[in-house]
Parts: structure tokens; C-alpha cells; sequence
């Protein structure tokens, strides 16, 4: 004997089937409306741990983003200022040799070399006392406005000022003073005194104070290229955070985002659907023995 | 419909099987559907944007020590992971809350019912000893019946005389015409749940079992879903406490002072913050440069850290997940076999209007053909009465 199939059997097992239809329906549309896959961990667990790692990715790179463009800042202030420093260190050395040509030159002239010579003391001073937001570039972690107090003699700690670029990345952004200007005695500063002091006097000692003002130049210059190299590193590295940002996004989008006309597609066939099991319901429901007794 | 022990079999084996999806739903709602709701994953508000952001604040003061507004950052994003964090614990305790008043509310439903049972029980009894129809109270009683076992999992044993007895577990609960009255007891709050589990009694004061149904898929959340989730959120924010503490302890502040706690967490009490000068937020290493970020670029990369809080907290959103997932695909299943038993009973026991149309024709062509009988006979008394002996009249 077959099955007995009663209408509540038919009511029931119809209005289960458009519930069914009509979840996926929903599904979809949800999808749709929010342009997401899932939206709740349930609908997707690998999807929601996927897009977890890549969302703390992205703001990890977009925090590595900004402390790259603070050490570029700093890298380009110490940049400047050693330039600038270079170029205040090269005019002096020329000042020192007219002063030891004109060995025999007129205590005038020699005041007016000696003056300039200070003069440029003054302004390296200043290039050594650069800051980049309130904080000397070259007085490492210091809370103090100088790196160098007037009289040449460093007023930083000499603590390291690095920055991340990378989970195990960082670059210095800051430079020795120290080792870039010397401190006290054995500064540059004190051999530019020495050597306007020198001019002044007529001492024939200036050929030693200008070995000891190329020795000083060197280490500026080394500084700079030191400076230059680990700035050329930052812009690249920069450069490689911003396409790590743009790759992550769009692996994110993969991961999150639906495919637009795969859903819509979806969706159709799931409204044609319902629409079928809507059609074949009402049919199914309507006639009964009494619609055809009369 | 008639009394007989076959229909009620087939009414509680419908119980049943709607008390599984039932069930599994309920737990799935206690254990991932409100817990994932509490989640807020993924998003760009959710804890884990709040932890990157917080982390971020910390790589931010790395870089600027000496701003005290970008120091103020760090205490703003720690601020929001404590109040989310605390949210979430006091969101679990009332839910916790909630679902115990409501197994109060469902065992006073269930004590009431059992005795309206007891009441048909006795009017069957009654009925049944006199000779009488009782199909419309079997009816009455059959649906409570199945109320019973949706909301507890109680089965049925007919009994000879027309009555039935209801157990839960192995204890009777409606035994003829005198029923039990079941009682929730236990703590009333989750935190003395661990101590005093929650329970069921029956007036009498022996213990009561309510092996599953509504009522016991809540007894399960109470003792054991809602604690196992508030554990592992209260895991996230003691091993944020744990790892920024180590750290921020062993660094100094603007003012030189180190050994300072940045949040406190205890497990009575939550997470709290400990700092709340924005200058006493140790980014330096001690004893290293008054404008050291050491020790905030090594607290920033807890966040990286795969032992983190961060980890913590992505391994508790995907086994809420995966479990909010599985327990949704076994009451998608559970339903299936629902339907196919609510079927089976439906075809058995429901009306069809084409069938009953068929006898009423059937009974109308009988009475029809009855009816001429009467009208065969009567003619034929008619002649014998009317048309004989009339002869030479």
C-alpha cells in the first residue's frame, strides 16, 4: 500500500520547502546588500580567521607606514643639516688656507678670516642643534631642546632613536652627535675655535689645525653618507609597506567581498526558484474531491 | 481520536523528535548565537580592530615619546578595550541571569502542565471504568503530553486503564492522577554557578533529572556553554593584562618611575586600567634616554605576537564559529528527520479531505440505497395492503 498523503502533509512539507527557498533567498540578498560573503563568524570560520590575520596585517603596515614617514622626516632633517655642514666646513677650510697663504697678510685681514671662521662656528652650532618636532635630530633620546650646548661640548645621551619599518625591521633615525661633531676638546667646534683663535694670532701652528678640521669634515661626511644611505633604505622600504597595504586590501577584498555578478546570478536563480515552489504550491493546495462534486 | 497506545506512542515519538532541533537551536543560541552576537567579528568596530588600534597608539608613542596627546592615544584605545572587554563580561552575566529566570519560569510551566495531565488522567480513569468515550480528553492530553516532552524530554508509559505516567529520566513525574512539582535550583548568579551548579528538585526535596528539551539545553547553558564562553573572554583580557603589565613594568614613565601596572585584572572584578596620567605611561626602557621608545615598540608587538591577546582572541571567535556552525548544520539535519516523523504521524493520524469526501459519498449512496429499500417495501406493503382482496369490490 502507498503511503497516505493527507493535505496537512502537503501543507506542511509545502510551506518547509518555501521556508527553505526563502532562507536562501535571504542569504543572498543579505550578500547583495552588503557586499560582504559573511557576516557573522558562523557563516564562514576560516573565512572570519582569514580575514582577522589580514585586517591586523593591514593596520600593522599602516601603522609601519607612519613611523616610516617619521624617520624620513628625521632622516631628511639630519640630511639637511649635515649638507648645510659639509658646505660650512668646506668654506671654512678654504677661509683657514687663504689665512696660511697670506701667512704675511695684515692682522685685518686675518681678523676679518678669523670672524668668518667663527661666524661659521656659529652656524654649524646650529645645523648640530637641528630638531625635527622639538627634539634635536643628533642628541639621541633626549628631553633637552639642544644637542650641543654653546660651547660645543654634547648635551645628548647618545641613546638610539629607532623606528619600525617591519616586524623585525627598524632603522635608526637618528644619528650619533657624538661621532658626527665631536664633544668638546676634541670637537669640530673646538677646532674651528682653535683655528680662528690661530688666525688671529699669526700662529704657524694653522697647518695642524687644518689636519684636525679634515679629520672633522670626514666625519661629517661620514655621517651624511651614512645618513643618505639609511634614507634611500626608508623610501624604499616605505615604497614596499604601501604595496604590502594595497596587496593586503585586495587579498582582504577576496576574502570578504562577493563576487558581484556571481551573486546576482545566484540570487535570480534562487528568486526563479521560489517563484517555482510559490507557483507549484498554490496548485498543489487548491483543489480538493468537493471542487469537482457538484 | 481513539486512546489507544499506539497513537500515543506516535504523539510523544513526534515530541521527541521536535525536541532535538529545539534544543540544539536553543544551544546554539546560548553558546555561539548570542555569544557570536557579543563577538562583533569581523568588523572595523570589533575587539580586534580595538586591539590593532590600541597597538598602533603603542608603535605611535614608540615614535613620539615626548607628545602627550599621542601618549593620551594609548590610554584612549586601552580605555575602549577595557569598557568592550567589560561589556562582554557583564553581557555574559545576564545572559546568564536571563536564562536562569526563564528555567524558573519553564519548570513552573512544566510543574503546571504535569498536573493538568494528572487531572485528564483522573477524568479518563473515570470515564473509561463507566463505559464512556474519552477520545476528546485523550486528545487534550495528548498535547500537553507533547508539550512535556518538548520542554523536558520526559517519555510516556501507558497504563491499562486508560491513563498514562510521565518520567523524567528514571523518576515519575505524573504517575495516574498525581503529579510532581519540579523546581530549578542552584545559584542564582553565574559567578556562584562553579560552587553550586544549577540543578532541578521536585517539591518532595529528592533531586530531579530533565534530561533535555528547552529545559535542559538551558541547565546545560547555565552550567556549561555561558561559563565556558565567559572563561575564554575573561582568557583575552587576562592575557592582555599579563603580557602589557611584564612589559609596561619594566619600563619608565615621563617622570622616571617605573614598575607601574598599565591595566589590572583580577577574576572577580575584570580588567581595569591602572594608568590614567597620560605621563606615567612607560614608553622607555629603564634607565635608558628620557625620550626612549623601547619599551612601547615591544608592548606594540604583542599584537604581533602569535601567543598575544590578539591570537587569543581570533582563536575564540573561530571556535564560536565553528561551533555555532556545526550546532546550526545539526539542527538543519535534526530538523530533516523532524519533518520526515511529523510526516509519517501527519499521514497516519491527519484528516484528508479528498478521503472523507469519498466515504460521505460512499455513506450517502448507502443511506440513498437504504432508502430505496424502505421505498421497495412500503410499495410493497402498499399493494399487499392496498391493492389485495379487492376482488368483485
Amino acid at each position: 500500500m502507498s503511503m497516505r498523503v493527507t493535505h496537512r502533509n502537503l501543507t506542511e512539507t509545502s510551506l518547509a520547502n518555501l521556508n527553505t527557498n526563502k532562507a536562501r533567498l535571504s542569504r543572498f540578498q543579505q550578500q547583495l546588500s552588503s557586499g560582504k560573503v559573511f557576516s557573522r563568524p558562523s557563516d564562514s570560520p576560516t573565512g572570519t580567521s582569514e580575514s582577522m590575520s589580514l585586517r591586523s596585517q593591514l593596520r600593522a603596515n599602516e601603522q609601519f607606514s607612519r613611523s616610516a614617514d617619521d624617520a624620513q622626516a628625521w632622516l631628511g632633517t639630519q640630511d639637511t643639516a649635515l649638507q648645510s655642514s659639509v658646505a660650512a666646513l668646506h668654506q671654512a677650510r678654504e677661509l683657514a688656507l687663504r689665512g696660511m697663504n697670506t701667512g704675511t697678510a695684515s692682522p685685518q685681514v686675518r681678523e676679518a678670516l678669523a670672524s668668518e671662521i667663527s661666524g661659521l662656528r656659529e652656524q654649524l652650532l646650529g645645523y648640530a642643534n637641528a630638531n625635527f618636532g622639538g627634539r634635536p635630530v643628533f642628541g639621541g633620546t633626549t628631553d633637552q631642546a639642544m644637542a650641543f650646548s654653546p660651547d660645543g661640548t654634547y648635551a645628548g645621551d647618545g641613546g638610539r632613536v629607532p623606528r619600525r619599518l617591519g616586524e623585525s625591521a627598524t632603522v635608526r633615525a637618528d644619528t650619533d652627535g657624538v661621532a658626527t661633531f665631536g664633544s668638546g676638546d676634541t670637537s669640530v667646534f673646538a677646532a674651528l675655535d682653535r683655528m680662528a683663535a690661530d688666525l688671529r694670532a699669526g700662529s704657524t701652528t694653522l697647518g695642524t689645525n687644518l689636519t684636525e678640521l679634515d679629520a672633522a669634515s670626514g666625519k661629517v661626511l661620514n655621517a651624511l653618507t651614512d645618513v643618505g644611505t639609511r634614507y634611500a633604505r626608508v623610501v624604499q622600504d616605505r615604497q614596499d609597506i604601501q604595496d604590502k597595504v594595497l596587496s593586503v586590501t585586495a587579498l582582504l577584498a577576496g576574502v570578504e567581498d562577493i563576487d558581484l555578478p556571481r551573486t546576482i546570478t545566484e540570487l535570480k536563480m534562487q528568486e526563479t526558484a521560489y517563484q517555482a515552489a510559490l507557483g507549484a504550491t498554490g496548485r498543489v493546495l487548491q483543489p480538493t474531491l468537493m471542487d469537482f462534486l457538484r | 481520536m481513539a486512546p489507544d497506545p499506539v497513537t500515543v506512542a506516535s504523539q510523544v515519538t513526534e515530541g521527541q523528535a521536535d525536541l532535538h532541533p529545539g534544543m540544539l537551536r536553543q544551544g546554539a543560541d546560548h553558546g555561539g548565537g548570542h555569544g557570536q552576537n557579543l563577538l562583533g567579528e569581523p568588523s572595523e568596530t570589533g575587539l580586534s580592530a580595538q586591539l590593532q588600534q590600541f597597538w598602533a597608539a603603542w608603535q605611535g608613542v614608540a615614535d613620539r615619546p615626548d607628545d602627550l596627546a599621542t601618549r593620551g592615544q594609548v590610554l584612549t584605545t586601552g580605555t575602549s578595550l577595557v569598557t568592550t572587554l567589560q561589556d562582554a563580561r557583564l553581557g555574559m552575566d545576564r545572559e546568564w541571569g536571563n536564562t536562569r529566570t526563564s528555567m524558573d519560569a519553564l519548570a513552573a510551566q512544566v510543574s503546571t502542565t504535569a498536573s493538568a495531565v494528572a487531572d485528564l488522567n483522573a477524568s479518563i480513569r473515570q470515564l473509561a471504568g463507566a463505559g464512556q468515550p474519552t477520545n476528546e480528553l485523550s486528545d487534550r492530553r495528548d498535547t500537553l503530553l507533547q508539550d512535556l516532552s518538548s520542554l523536558t524530554g520526559a517519555t510516556v508509559r501507558p497504563v491499562d486503564d486508560g491513563t498514562v505516567d510521565v518520567f523524567l529520566g528514571g523518576q515519575p513525574l505524573v504517575r495516574g492522577a498525581t503529579a510532581s512539582v519540579l523546581a530549578v535550583a542552584g545559584s542564582t548568579t553565574r559567578a556562584g554557578q562553579e560552587l553550586d551548579p544549577v540543578h532541578f528538585v521536585f517539591a518532595s526535596g529528592s533531586p530531579a533529572e530533565v534530561p533535555s528539551g528547552r529545559l535542559g539545553a538551558m541547565q546545560e547553558a547555565v552550567n556549561v556553554t555561558l561559563p565556558a564562553a565567559a572563561a575564554r573572554f575573561a582568557e583575552v583580557a587576562a592575557t592582555l593584562a599579563t603580557q602589557v603589565n611584564a612589559l609596561h613594568a619594566s619600563g619608565q614613565g615621563l617622570d622616571g618611575t617605573s614598575g607601574r601596572d598599565f591595566f589590572t585584572y583580577t577574576s572577580k572584578d575584570g580588567l581595569a586600567m591602572a594608568v590614567t596620567d597620560a605621563s606615567q605611561v612607560a614608553a622607555g626602557a629603564a634607565g635608558a634616554g628620557a625620550l626612549d621608545g623601547s619599551s612601547a615598540d615591544a608592548i606594540a608587538a604583542i599584537g604581533r605576537s602569535r601567543t598575544g591577546p590578539d591570537a587569543v582572541w581570533k582563536q575564540v571567535v573561530v571556535d564560536v564559529a565553528v561551533a555555532t556552525q556545526a550546532a546550526g548544520r545539526r539542527a538543519d539535519i535534526q530538523d530533516v528527520v523532524t519533518r520526515e516523523v511529523d510526516g509519517a504521524r501527519l499521514g497516519a493520524a491527519g484528516v484528508d479531505i479528498d478521503e472523507e469526501m469519498t466515504d460521505l459519498l460512499r455513506f450517502q449512496r448507502a443511506y440513498e440505497g437504504a432508502a430505496r429499500v424502505m421505498t421497495a417495501i412500503d410499495q410493497a406493503l402498499d399493494t399487499l395492503i392496498n391493492r389485495t382482496g379487492l376482488v368483485g369490490r
